[in-house]
């Protein structure tokens, strides 16, 4: 009998990734878990905050120590030229990737009525905007369709799920989502995959409160009873950008401790 | 490390059931657990096709799995099930419930046509031998304290409308509510409930041209322009039943190569008696 010709699912020996975003712990866990699984891994700041850009310049050295290649670019995420431009040097530099994790995370916790017209425009152009340029100059780069490409967009279930202050912040996840669909389908047969990891509330969510459970009415609507941290994400980042996810496209992922299936 | 986490070898080495394990998708993720390191039970209702599947495995794997010829439709034989494996491995860490049958009794009849006993058949195959085989898992992960995972197979048919299994689509639909219900009682326990929904998916390499041009036709519809194989949910169950995906319980995974996410119409599934 004929049997099936299998692909290692958490092997990424030989792969090129570019992780983009280092403004929450998720970017520096998912490029350390690529590296560990065998992958180069490149990484850019979402943006020119000079801690992102500082962020992303430890990650490429911590990879290195892993003994895969890296390398490190301060990107502003909100200029497509500087994407593309960025993305074209260090296609040159590093090899061209064939992973994109998107981790563009700019924080906007506020009364909707109170965002300013910038506060806003700002959280839209590194979330969702950021999310597109990233993606088109990923595929714009993307010579030999032979190599599975992957789509990773980290998003949140703040998107997903209506919260008071956050009304700015979910416009812009919901609209990765829409963007990772998309994306999902129009590339399909080109090989590639598109997927969201949709994190719950984090150790760093703005708003969270407090850890003693006693204190925090909102941990108490977390069925785990706990907030997600960054080493929660990765792994599920490793098997989605496999050779054996090829199957995995156009869904999100939820890593939230069960609290998006709760009542 | 994430590769450890992965990795289900323990101390102490996990023992997973798989039922439906004989054969197609059960088949797959139980190598694939056995390949990460843990001790394995299939079970279902053909003896030869357990043998046949627990040499595979074996050889594989290095070890061999335990067989449980059983039918899950009986709560006596669920409970024994659990029983077994205890007996024989000494614990028990995870239970993938994926016995089902798609083309069960009463596939393609229209309401008006479908008797009790299909309709009752459907339920008890899909929907209760998952409520069987939970509830006796259950009782044993809260006895030994360490947690537990149960993944059950749904299907992209309890989704979205499927007229050629009502009865099937109808238990599919119950045993994903079921997996985000139970995963809410559980989750003081230390035990995770999540689900796998495959789209269409092909049990076994297609041998023949005819099933190559078949396995072609339908698969061109959806946007990776092949339907899935098999295998491919092997890593997904490993990363399902392992501590890789420690923080995610009462969650569905869907692997149907975007089908959800775009639509896979004209299927190829037309409604009895319609054509596309």
């Amino acid at each position: 009998m004929k049997d099936w010709e299998r692909k290692p699912g958490f092997d990424l020996s030989g792969k090129k990734a570019l992780v983009v975003g280092f403004g929450n712990p998720v970017g520096e866990a998912v490029a350390l878990a690529l590296a560990e699984a065998g992958a180069d891994v490149a990484a850019a700041s979402a943006t020119l905050d000079g801690e992102e850009v500082m962020a992303a310049k430890r990650v490429a050295k911590r990879v290195t120590q892993l003994g895969r290649t890296s390398m490190s670019q301060g990107w502003d995420v909100t200029l497509p030229t500087n994407v593309q431009v960025g993305l074209r040097q260090l296609v040159k530099e590093f090899g061209t990737p064939s992973i994109l994790v998107f981790n563009g995370d700019a924080e906007l916790w506020k009364p909707a009525t109170k965002i300013t017209d910038s506060e806003f425009a700002n959280v839209q152009q590194v979330n969702q905007s950021g999310a597109y340029y990233a993606a088109r100059s990923f595929l714009r780069e993307r010579k030999d369709t032979e190599v599975p490409g992957r789509l990773i967009f980290v998003t949140s279930i703040l998107g997903e799920r209506g919260v008071g202050w956050n009304t700015g912040y979910a416009v812009t996840k919901s609209g990765a989502l829409g963007l990772m669909l998309g994306l999902s389908q129009e590339f399909g047969q080109q090989n590639v995959t598109a997927n969201a990891i949709s994190t719950g509330w984090m150790e760093w969510t703005p708003g969270r409160g407090p850890d003693d459970i006693g204190e925090n009415r909102l941990m108490r609507f977390i069925p785990m009873r706990r907030f997600g941290k960054a080493e929660d994400v990765a792994p599920l980042a490793v098997l989605l950008a496999s050779d054996a996810a090829g199957y995995l496209n156009g869904q999100v992922f939820h890593v939230d401790g069960g609290v998006s299936q709760h009542l | 490390m994430v590769l450890e986490k992965l990795r289900l070898d323990g101390p102490p080495r996990r023992v997973a059931i798989v039922t439906g394990g004989g054969r197609g998708l059960g088949r797959e993720m139980a190598l694939a657990l056995s390949e990460a390191g843990a001790d394995v039970c299939i079970a279902s209702r053909t003896q030869s096709q357990l043998d046949a599947t627990a040499d595979f495995i074996a050889e594989r794997s290095g070890r061999r799995p335990l067989t449980v010829s059983m039918d899950v439709r009986e709560r006596e034989q669920c409970d024994a099930l659990i029983e077994q494996t205890v007996t024989h491995f000494g614990r028990l860490d995870i239970l993938m419930n994926n016995a089902g049958i798609g083309d069960a009794r009463g596939g393609g009849t229209q309401v008006d046509q479908l008797s009790d006993d299909d309709w009752a058949d459907a339920i008890a195959v899909n929907l209760n031998s998952a409520f069987y085989c939970s509830r006796a898992a259950v009782r044993v992960f809260r006895k030994q304290d360490q947690g537990g995972v149960i993944v059950n197979v749904a299907s992209g048919t309890a989704m979205r409308m499927y007229p050629m299994g009502l009865g099937y689509a109808s238990a599919k639909g119950a045993v994903m509510s079921m997996t985000r219900s139970l995963a809410a009682q559980v989750v003081g326990d230390g035990i995770r409930v999540n689900g796998i929904v495959p789209g269409f998916i092909l049990q076994s390499p297609p041998e023949t041209e005819e099933q190559r041009e078949q396995a072609a036709q339908r698969g061109r519809f959806n946007s990776t322009g092949r339907l899935g194989e098999a295998w491919e949910l092997g890593p997904l169950a490993v990363f399902l039943c392992s501590d890789a995906s420690a923080y995610i319980t009462g969650e569905h995974f869907v692997i149907d190569g975007g089908g959800m996410a775009g639509g896979i119409a004209p299927t190829g599934w037309p409604a009895p008696g319609v054509t596309v």
